[in-house]
C-alpha cells in the first residue's frame, strides 16, 4: 500500500518533468553553446567537429562589445522605469478605486479590465503616432540625456508605452491588496490625525508590501525581457535594449555566430533567474490573490 | 464634552441608514446605542466621529455645530470591533502615532505612553507587535490608543464582540470603571443588550434607523416603550400574546386561549380602551403553583444553572418561564401557572407603542 501510495504521489512529478522537458534542454543548449566553439545537439565541439572545443571566447567577444554596457543599462533603465512608473502610478490610482466612492468608478474599472484583457499589438500603430507627436515636444520628447526622451525611437518613451500597457494589471492587483484592508484601519487613521495621503502612504501601504513586491518583481522581469515594444519604437542601435539587439544578431546577413547568441542570452536570463529565486515568494502573491489584512 | 444631535439623518443612496435622530449626551455621561445589526448605530456613530458626513441634521459638541469637522479635529478616540491595530508598528508605535502627528516632543511620548500602559496593565507589551498578542490584549492595545490623546470624547463600536464571553465580561467593567474614574464622555455601539444595560447610564435604543427611546437601563426594562423595546431588552426575552380585553364585574379582564380570564391591576390598565391588544410578560414574572389558574404541559426544560428556563404550551401559545431547578419540571408534566399580572405589558398591536407608558 504504501509503495502505491509514494507511485502515485510521483505521478504529478513526472508529468512536470515530461512536459517542461523541451525548456529544460533548451536551457541547457544555451548554457553549454556559451562554452562551446560549436555544438552538435547538446555536446560541445571543436572547430573540426570533434568532442570537446570548451572555451570562454564567446563571452570575451560579448564583453569586448562596447555596445554591452550601453544595451544593458538602456534594458536596466527600461525595466527599473516600468517597476517605478507601474508601482507608483498603480498605487496611487487603485487607492481611490478600492476605497472612495465617485461616479464612473464602476466604468473605469471594468475598462481596465477591458484593456487589460486587450491584445497590445493592435495598439502599435496608434501608438507610433502618439510616440512621434510627442516627440515633437521641446527637451521632454528627445532632449533628456540617458533616457533619451518621452519620445518616438527613445528609451523613455518606450518605457513610457511599457508602463501604459502594464497598468490596468497593476491597477487591479493593487486594488485587490486595498481591498484586504479593513475600513477599521483607516477610520483609526483618520481619527489619529492622519490626511488621505498620509494614511495611504503610513498606513496602507506598508500593508500591502508583498503585494509591491510582487508587481515591482513581476513588472522588472516584464521591463528587462519585452522584446516587441522597443523592437517596434527603437530604430536607432544606440537605445536598444538586449532583447533587440539579440534579435539583430540573429538576422544580420553575415553567418550567425551562435555561441555569441546563446552568451547574450544567458546573460539577459541570469539577472531575471537570480532575481527569481530570491523574490518567487512574492511573486506567488499575484496569483494567491494577496494577503490577508489587520493584524 | 456635550454631544448634541439633532435631526440627524444618512442616506446611502436611497436606503436610509440614519433616519431623523434627536439625541443629547451630557458631560461625562455614558451613552450606549443598543438596536440590531444594521439598524443604524454604527452610522451614527461614524458620523459623530466624522467620518460619515450627515445627509441632513447637525451634530453639536459643547454648542458648536462639527459637521464639517475633520475626524482628527474634533478631538475624538475610538476603539474598533477589529481593533483595528497598525500590523506594521509596535504597540508603543501604535499608542503614539497620533502624538507624532501632533508633533509633540519625545520624552512626551515616553512618558504619555508609560501613563496608558500602566493604566491598562500593558506596559510588558509595548516592544511587540498586534499580531503576536491576543484579542484581549489587542483590544486593550486599541483602548490605550485611543486614551493617550486625552480625547473629550470616546466612541466604541462594538468593542468586545470579537473577544470570548469571560474576558467579556471582565473587560465590561474593566472599560466602565475606566470611563468614569476618567470622566470622559462617552458613546459605546453593541447590539448586546447585556453591555448596554450593565454599562450605560442611558440607552439609545435603535431600530431600522430611528430612535425608540432614550431611557435609562432600569426603566427601559420596566417600563418598555414599544413592543421592539420589550422584546429585545431582557433575557430570556419577554412572552408575548394578543389577547381580548374584556369589561366585568367592575374590572377590566384578559381572555387568555383556554378560557381563561386573567384581572389587570387598576394600575395596569392599557389606555384607548382598544379590544384587542398585545399583551406581555417576563419570565420570571409566571410561576408554577398548585394554586395557578392556567393548566400547561411542559414542552422544553434548558437548565441555565440558577433557574431553568421551561417551555411550554397554553391554548397554542408558547410560554417562557423561569422556574425553581429544585422543582424539578420534566417534559411532558402537566403544571398550572399564575402570572403575576402586577407586572404585565400592554402595546398597541398597530402602532406597537405601549398602551401603559409616554
Amino acid at each position: 500500500m504504501r509503495v502505491r501510495a509514494f507511485l502515485r504521489g510521483l505521478i504529478p512529478f513526472l508529468l512536470i518533468i515530461v512536459l517542461s522537458l523541451p525548456i529544460l534542454v533548451g536551457y541547457l543548449w544555451i548554457l553549454i553553446s556559451t562554452f562551446a566553439q560549436r555544438t552538435y545537439g547538446l555536446l560541445p565541439m571543436d572547430a573540426d567537429g570533434r568532442l570537446g572545443g570548451i572555451t570562454l571566447k564567446n563571452w570575451v567577444l560579448l564583453f569586448q562589445d562596447p555596445r554591452i554596457w550601453t544595451l544593458t543599462l538602456n534594458t536596466l533603465f527600461l525595466a527599473l522605469g516600468l517597476t517605478l512608473g507601474v508601482l507608483l502610478v498603480s498605487s496611487l490610482a487603485a487607492y481611490p478605486l478600492s476605497r472612495i466612492k465617485f461616479p464612473g468608478r464602476k466604468g473605469f474599472l471594468s475598462l481596465t479590465l477591458i484593456l487589460h484583457a486587450f491584445p497590445s499589438v493592435t495598439l502599435l500603430i496608434a501608438i507610433f503616432f502618439v510616440l512621434r507627436w510627442i516627440a515633437k515636444i521641446p527637451i521632454l520628447g528627445k532632449g533628456i540625456p540617458l533616457i533619451g526622451g518621452f519620445g518616438y525611437n527613445t528609451i523613455g518613451g518606450v518605457t513610457l508605452v511599457s508602463i501604459a500597457l502594464q497598468l490596468p494589471l497593476g491597477i487591479w492587483l493593487m486594488k485587490g491588496f486595498f481591498d484586504t484592508i479593513s475600513w477599521d484601519i483607516e477610520r483609526a487613521a483618520l481619527i489619529d490625525g492622519c490626511s488621505r495621503f498620509r494614511t495611504w502612504r503610513q498606513i496602507l501601504l506598508p500593508q500591502i508590501k508583498p503585494g509591491l513586491a510582487a508587481l515591482g518583481i513581476f513588472s522588472f522581469i516584464q521591463g528587462w525581457s519585452s522584446f516587441l515594444i522597443p523592437y517596434t519604437f527603437i530604430v536607432e542601435s544606440r537605445s536598444a535594449v538586449i532583447s533587440t539587439y539579440l534579435n539583430f544578431l540573429t538576422s544580420e546577413n553575415r553567418p550567425i555566430n551562435y555561441g555569441l547568441v546563446a552568451a547574450l542570452g544567458l546573460y539577459q536570463l541570469l539577472p531575471i533567474l537570480i532575481f527569481y529565486v530570491f523574490t518567487q515568494k512574492y511573486l506567488l502573491q499575484i496569483f494567491s490573490g494577496g494577503m490577508k489584512g489587520g493584524a | 464634552m456635550k454631544v448634541e444631535l439633532a435631526n440627524l439623518s444618512k442616506k446611502f443612496g436611497n436606503v436610509t441608514a440614519v433616519d431623523d435622530v434627536n439625541l443629547d449626551i451630557r458631560d461625562g455621561e455614558f451613552v450606549a446605542f443598543l438596536g440590531p445589526s444594521g439598524c443604524g448605530k454604527t452610522t451614527t456613530l461614524l458620523m459623530i466621529a466624522g467620518i460619515y458626513r450627515p445627509s441632513a441634521g447637525d451634530i453639536f459638541f459643547d454648542g458648536a455645530r462639527v459637521n464639517e469637522l475633520q475626524p482628527k479635529d474634533r478631538d475624538i478616540g475610538m476603539v474598533f470591533q477589529s481593533y483595528a491595530l497598525y500590523p506594521h508598528m509596535s504597540v508603543f508605535q501604535n499608542m503614539v502615532f497620533s502624538l507624532i502627528l501632533k508633533k509633540r516632543p519625545k520624552q512626551e511620548l515616553q512618558r504619555e505612553a508609560q501613563r496608558v500602559a500602566k493604566m491598562l496593565g500593558i506596559v510588558e507589551l509595548l516592544e511587540r507587535r498586534p499580531g503576536q498578542l491576543s484579542g484581549g490584549q489587542q483590544q486593550r492595545v486599541a483602548l490605550a490608543r485611543a486614551l493617550i490623546k486625552q480625547p473629550r470624547l470616546l466612541l466604541f463600536d462594538e468593542p468586545l464582540s470579537n473577544l470570548d464571553a469571560r474576558l467579556r465580561v471582565s473587560m465590561r467593567g474593566e472599560i466602565k470603571k475606566l470611563q468614569g474614574d476618567l470622566g470622559i464622555t462617552s458613546i459605546y455601539v453593541t447590539h448586546d443588550q447585556i453591555e448596554a444595560m450593565t454599562m450605560a447610564d442611558r440607552i439609545a435604543v435603535i431600530k431600522d434607523g430611528r430612535l425608540q427611546a432614550y431611557l435609562q437601563p432600569e426603566e427601559l426594562h420596566d417600563r418598555p416603550r414599544t413592543l421592539f423595546i420589550a422584546q429585545f431588552i431582557g433575557n430570556p426575552p419577554m412572552n408575548i400574546f394578543t389577547v381580548e380585553l374584556k369589561s366585568a364585574e367592575g374590572g377590566l379582564w384578559t381572555e387568555l386561549g383556554g378560557g381563561v380570564a386573567l384581572a389587570i391591576p387598576a394600575e395596569r390598565r392599557p389606555r384607548d380602551g382598544k379590544k384587542t391588544v398585545k399583551m406581555g410578560i417576563r419570565p420570571q414574572d409566571i410561576h408554577a403553583s398548585a394554586s395557578g389558574d392556567i393548566g400547561a404541559e411542559v414542552s422544553l426544560v434548558e437548565p441555565m444553572g440558577r433557574d431553568d428556563l421551561v417551555f411550554c404550551k397554553v391554548g397554542g401559545m408558547d410560554i417562557q418561564f423561569l422556574e425553581d431547578p429544585a422543582l424539578k419540571l420534566k417534559r411532558g408534566a402537566s403544571v398550572r401557572l399564575s402570572f403575576d399580572m402586577g407586572k404585565s405589558q400592554f402595546f398597541d398591536p398597530q402602532t406597537e407603542r405601549s398602551l401603559l407608558w409616554e
